[in-house]
């Protein structure tokens, strides 16, 4: 990608962000939808039972991740989210390939991988 | 009828691939050793040719190829964490999405244009792939398997039970409450990097008392009877920032975080001993939950934190299992390999067996290549290098055993190389142990690293207990164990106001007749050898006491600092020529560093490799 290229799409990132996912994430706030607990709380235990997901192997063929990731989403009651996957995919489009990392992950967003 | 599955782990920390047919490995890889790029996240191509090379295969002649974690459930939790904080994790979206939208949904397309395949491409789930590593290689039959790293899609600990060719995941603790995080944390406020300097923190540990351990406990990770956990996400900022640790967190330990490569303060020193500390008493707390759970009298272990040795060590002498096996690989490298494991099993069917000899099935985790002496010596010869050669290997052994009886320091390559952070021989760098100054000299003058590091020793395994209150076999030098109380010396205390100025003085006090490989807590990172496993540095070591009396060798990564371990004989001659390395052993080549012309290097070849 041209520097021109990069501004281009950082600028799609950052509309994402702030056009997007920041009333998605109001939304789901408004609903009183939280995906995890901020600290400790007086459950038994913190263990959750079983995996997070019960399917061991994913197969998954090309263009197939945006239905599953938009289908999961809707199947948890989550059309905010599931809102925001064509988005997302055109967004991901645009980035393949030519952003393969090349440099370790910043650990400063390493959770985001 | 064969079964072949090719694991890759990949775009994040240090790609690799591995190779299993029928449910053996045949070969397993960290990228870096290829492209000589440390903790190389990119695509694992050199690694996988090889792989594919070692089993003498075409990628379509291949099963399956299945990839480490599950990029839909990653993807999954990363959208819902922002979505959780928004419109905090600005920066960090900004930071993070062009690699991750760039790669994670398209993984499959890639790996499939890389290896010109139509073959099944396959995702396994990270803490699976984990678990697979630590129970299909280990020496059980039925386990209990706990896997603890930073995190996996939604998973940052996870308890399994193995039996058979059978994983199943009976619990989880999930994101973003992490143990591995929360040393990560440590890890970055100390001033080292995150996902490679965690084993800095643990050797500095020792320097330090555990003076934070009680505020580390009230105030940021809360722990229950059953081992599972919960951080206090106030003190944190990896889930709403780019930084790992935020103010609440600088003022909870009297100030700002250290900058890298800055002084060593006696803080962190502490911090280092106190998160440590915790750190053991968590690992315990999982133990005995997974002991209690599962009703299994062994333990298999691997994930990031799987690393830390001390903690291992530890848990051994606990004696809540009766036996324990870590995988050498036990950080994201090892998912490859974990992977292609749990896919064999699990996916294709194929049946377990464990070697009946009752060692384990990761073979001295000499994983990696090979190079045969005529290929050494063509590499030579085309240089002109000069160079003995010595077929004899009793021959050998006593050249190479008496230079480092000498205080020589020998560069030493044999056989294959090691899948997995640590030289075990294959590609190591030796000295003697009894040598007071051989620890400074190899930090300072061979590793080019920070001075307060410690070497790990090599002994034979029919004479560990010799030296070290151990009571099994550690091959793979993932257990801490005391040296032992009569050979030990008496030394000064560390005083109250020490520094890292005064870190030459305290590492260079004689702490036992072993002094190169004592840490200052009387402790040493063990690997015993077999010589059923490695027969050309067991006569080696064998060969040193035979001189000595002494059966223990210094055995450091053949590199320096921000250097990939070593791979090929160029690589080897080259870390040679830029260290102060006084012998190199290519399998039967001998080179002595005064033969050898004159070294092109400047000092900027440094510049090469960024710093750990």
């Amino acid at each position: 990608m041209s520097s021109t290229e990069d501004a281009a799409a950082m600028a799609k990132i950052r509309d994402f962000f702030e056009q997007r996912l920041v009333p998605a994430a109001n939304a789901l706030r408004e609903r009183d939808v939280r995906f995890y607990a901020e600290g400790p709380d007086d459950a038994e235990t913190w263990w959750s039972a079983g995996p997070a997901s019960s399917t061991d192997f994913l197969e998954i063929e090309d263009g197939g991740f945006w239905d599953a990731l938009r289908a999961q989403w809707e199947a948890e009651g989550l059309h905010e989210l599931a809102d925001l996957t064509e988005a997302l995919k055109e967004l991901a489009l645009e980035l393949e390939v030519s952003q393969e990392p090349t440099d370790e992950v910043s650990p400063f967003v390493y959770v985001m991988y | 009828m064969t079964t072949t599955v090719l694991g890759i782990s990949a775009f994040y920390h240090d790609s690799a691939a591995a190779i299993v047919v029928d449910g053996k490995i045949v070969a397993a890889a960290q990228e870096e050793r290829f492209s000589r790029k440390k903790h190389d996240p990119r695509f694992p191509t050199g690694a996988i040719n090889y792989c594919l090379e070692e089993a003498f295969l075409e990628p379509d002649e291949i099963d399956a190829v299945v990839f480490y974690d599950n990029p839909l459930l990653s993807f999954d939790r990363v959208m819902k964490s922002l979505a959780g904080v928004a419109p905090r994790g600005k920066e960090q979206w900004l930071q993070a999405a062009p690699g991750f939208l760039g790669v994670k949904p398209f993984v499959e397309r890639y790996v499939r244009k890389m290896l010109a395949t139509d073959v099944p491409i396959l995702f396994s789930r990270h803490h699976l792939s984990h678990a697979a590593s630590a129970f299909y290689p280990s020496p059980f039959e039925r386990a209990a398997i706990l896997t603890i790293d930073g995190v996996g899609e939604w998973a940052t600990t996870s308890l399994a039970r193995g039996d058979g060719n059978k994983i199943e995941t009976l619990q989880e603790i999930l994101y973003p409450h992490s143990l591995g995080l929360l040393y990560s944390a440590f890890t970055y406020f100390c001033g080292f990097k995150v996902n490679s300097g965690e084993y800095k923190l643990m050797g500095l540990a020792p320097y330090g008392v555990p003076k934070y351990a009680d505020r580390i406990r009230e105030n940021l990770i809360h722990v229950k009877p059953d081992g599972s956990y919960r951080l206090d996400l106030a003190y944190f900022g990896f889930h709403d920032s780019n930084l790992m640790t935020n103010d609440a967190f600088a003022e909870l330990f009297d100030g700002p975080a250290r900058e890298p490569e800055s002084r060593i303060t006696r803080r962190e020193m502490d911090l280092a001993a106190s998160i440590q500390q915790v750190t053991e008493e968590i690992v315990l707390s999982l133990a005995r939950h997974a002991r209690e759970t599962t009703d299994l009298p062994d333990l298999c272990l691997a994930g990031g934190v799987a690393l830390n040795c001390v903690a291992n060590g530890v848990l051994l002498r606990e004696k809540i299992f009766d036996r324990v096996w870590i995988q050498p690989a036990a950080g994201d490298a090892g998912g490859a390999l974990g992977a292609a494991l749990a896919a064999s099993h699990m996916r294709f069917g194929v049946p377990r067996t464990t070697p009946s000899d009752g060692r384990d099935a990761q073979a001295g985790t000499y994983l990696g290549p090979a190079y045969s002496g005529a290929e050494i010596r063509a590499f030579l010869d085309r240089n002109e290098y000069p160079y003995d050669v010595i077929e004899d290997s009793a021959e050998r052994a006593d050249r190479v055993a008496d230079a480092l009886a000498e205080g020589k320091v020998v560069g030493f390559m044999t056989g294959r190389m090691e899948f997995g952070p640590r030289s075990l021989g294959g590609r190591s760098i030796l000295g003697d142990p009894r040598n007071p100054e051989t620890q400074t000299t190899m930090n300072l003058k061979i590793k080019y690293r920070e001075s307060f590091r410690p070497f790990a020793p090599s002994v034979l395994e029919e004479k560990s207990a010799d030296y070290f209150d151990l009571d099994s076999e550690s091959p793979y030098m993932l257990l801490v164990a005391p040296v032992r109380e009569d050979r030990r010396k008496t030394t000064d205390a560390i005083p109250e106001d020490f520094n890292d100025d005064d870190l030459l003085a305290i590492v260079r006090q004689e702490r036992s007749d072993l002094p190169a490989i004592t840490h200052v807590d009387y402790s040493a990172r063990v690997q015993s050898v077999s010589r059923e496993v490695n027969p050309a540095y067991y006569d080696l070591i064998a060969a040193f006491e035979r001189k000595t009396g002494c059966a223990v060798l210094v055995n450091t990564s053949f590199n320096v600092r921000g250097e990939p371990i070593v791979c090929s004989p160029a690589d080897c001659y080259r870390c040679f020529m830029r260290t102060e390395m006084d012998l190199l052993v290519l399998e039967d080549c001998v080179l002595e560093k005064t033969s050898q012309p004159v070294s092109e290097d400047d000092e900027s070849w440094r510049d090469e490799y960024e710093l750990d």
